[in-house]
């Protein structure tokens, strides 16, 4: 199965974990989504969640002058976002479980059980 | 602003920015230029890795737009996206605006009574057209065009209305919606001469009366009974004429006929040699002799002397208080 299909679904989580970790930038977002592991995520994608999640008021903003390059715009997660990712969080984590029994139910009955 | 001030921006990196640009087009200007923003310093960055084209990274431009717009919530470009494309879009928007959705509200509202309006316009016409020689609106009930009887054009406009009305409610295929379209832009343009045919028949048929005072202008001259008086004989108590009688008004202003300057009218002066036009009765010269036939010229009527004065030609004025004209109003 194509993993950007899936990726649609949780690239919000997935971004609100990251900058749960620290504050980033754009493609700071991007580099550490890859280096996590999803390495299929669009970096077009990234920017585009976190200016709806900063629209939906989930992640603060502000800009750091950097001295050899270009200005960067940070994000951060607020309490809201906070509360989203806990809340989302939990419904991914219940359905990767329900999916992981499913799986292992149907293809793994000889190796488990 | 913050992007490309520090680090040159290499033409690869700028022509893409371009092209994504173009493909954004549609947004709001405010939010393409924040977009683009964040976005040149994401390109500039890959760019000074210098690994592989952006095209190759990142996909092309316009696929980066359109991902861009997926995962931030943002309506998705029309298809073509040329300016024609574009200014649809742009006008779309427009379109959705608060304001513009209320002001679409409010004449969505008010959508039955244009179907009523144009189909009184419709009938109106009949009231247009050009040779009627009969009144083409009905007197008795106001707003109904004769079609033939005023009564048959009530009907008429009634059965127009419930036409309209139900080709308003009814769903219609594109065809026949275009013919719908053409039919109100038709009534609409009508509207306006049809009003006006109302107008000036009902002007034609009724007469505005009036009633009250009516401020008449001052005029020169003097009036009794509405008529100019053109000559004034005065008469003393014992019922004989008086000649040279000068006349002043209540304000001591010689009392003027108004009667332009007359060359046959014999001319009277004072005693300082000035023209008196206030002496009275007005004595006019016979052509021929350049002289006043008659100076006992009078109306032909006897004045009868006033009771209480002496029929006597010899009596005295100051013995008779009555007629002295002393006694009259300043």
């Amino acid at each position: 199965m194509d993993t950007t299909q899936l990726l649609k679904g949780v690239l919000d989580v997935a971004v609100l974990a990251v900058l749960d970790d620290e504050d980033g930038y754009g493609y700071d977002v991007v580099r550490r989504l890859r280096a996590a592991g999803l390495d299929e995520v669009g970096d077009a994608s990234v920017y585009g969640t976190l200016r709806r999640l900063y629209s939906a008021g989930a992640l603060t903003s502000y800009v750091v002058p950097s001295d050899e390059g270009p200005h960067r715009k940070y994000y951060g997660i607020n309490k809201q976002g906070k509360a989203t990712l806990a809340e989302s969080g939990k419904t991914w984590l219940a359905f990767a479980d329900t999916m992981g029994s499913l799986l292992a139910a149907s293809t793994g009955s000889e190796g488990r059980r | 602003m913050t992007t490309g001030t520090t680090v040159a921006r290499s033409q690869e990196a700028q022509a893409y920015l371009d092209r994504v640009g173009a493909a954004l087009a549609d947004l709001p200007e405010e939010e393409r230029a924040d977009l683009l923003d964040e976005l040149g310093t994401h390109v500039d960055e890959i760019a000074a890795e210098g690994t592989s084209s952006l095209e190759a990274r990142l996909g092309s431009p316009e696929e980066y737009a359109a991902e861009l717009r997926a995962s931030a919530g943002l309506p998705p470009a029309l298809s073509g996206g040329g300016p024609g494309a574009r200014l649809l879009s742009r006008l779309q928007r427009v379109v959705q605006r608060r304001q513009v959705v209320v002001a679409r509200e409010f004449f969505g509202a008010l959508r039955p009574a244009w179907w009523v309006a144009r189909a009184w316009v419709v009938v109106g016409l009949v009231a247009m057209f050009p040779g009627q020689t009969t009144p083409t609106w009905a007197d008795a009930i106001p707003f109904v065009p004769r079609v033939g009887t005023p009564l048959l054009g009530l009907l008429v406009l009634f059965a127009a209305v419930v036409a309209s009305v139900q080709l308003g409610r009814r769903r219609l295929s594109p065809r026949a919606g275009a013919a719908v379209v053409a039919l109100n832009v038709g009534a609409a343009l009508l509207l306006l001469p049809v009003l006006v045919s109302l107008g000036e028949s009902t002007n034609a048929r009724y007469v505005y009366v009036t009633s009250g005072r009516r401020e008449v202008p001052p005029q020169e001259g003097v009036y009794s009974a509405g008529r100019q008086v053109w000559n004034i004989y005065a008469y003393d108590a014992a019922g004989r004429m008086l000649h040279d009688v000068r006349l002043y008004d209540q304000k001591g202003n010689p009392l003027s006929l108004g009667l332009a300057f007359d060359k046959t009218r014999q001319q009277t002066l004072d005693a300082a040699g000035q023209r008196v036009d206030n002496a009275f009765p007005y004595r006019y010269l016979d052509p021929t002799t350049g002289q006043v036939a008659n100076p006992e010229a009078a109306p032909l009527f006897a004045v009868p002397p006033l009771l209480g004065v002496p029929a006597a030609s010899a009596a005295p004025p100051a013995a008779t208080p009555a007629p002295s004209p002393t006694h009259a109003k300043q």
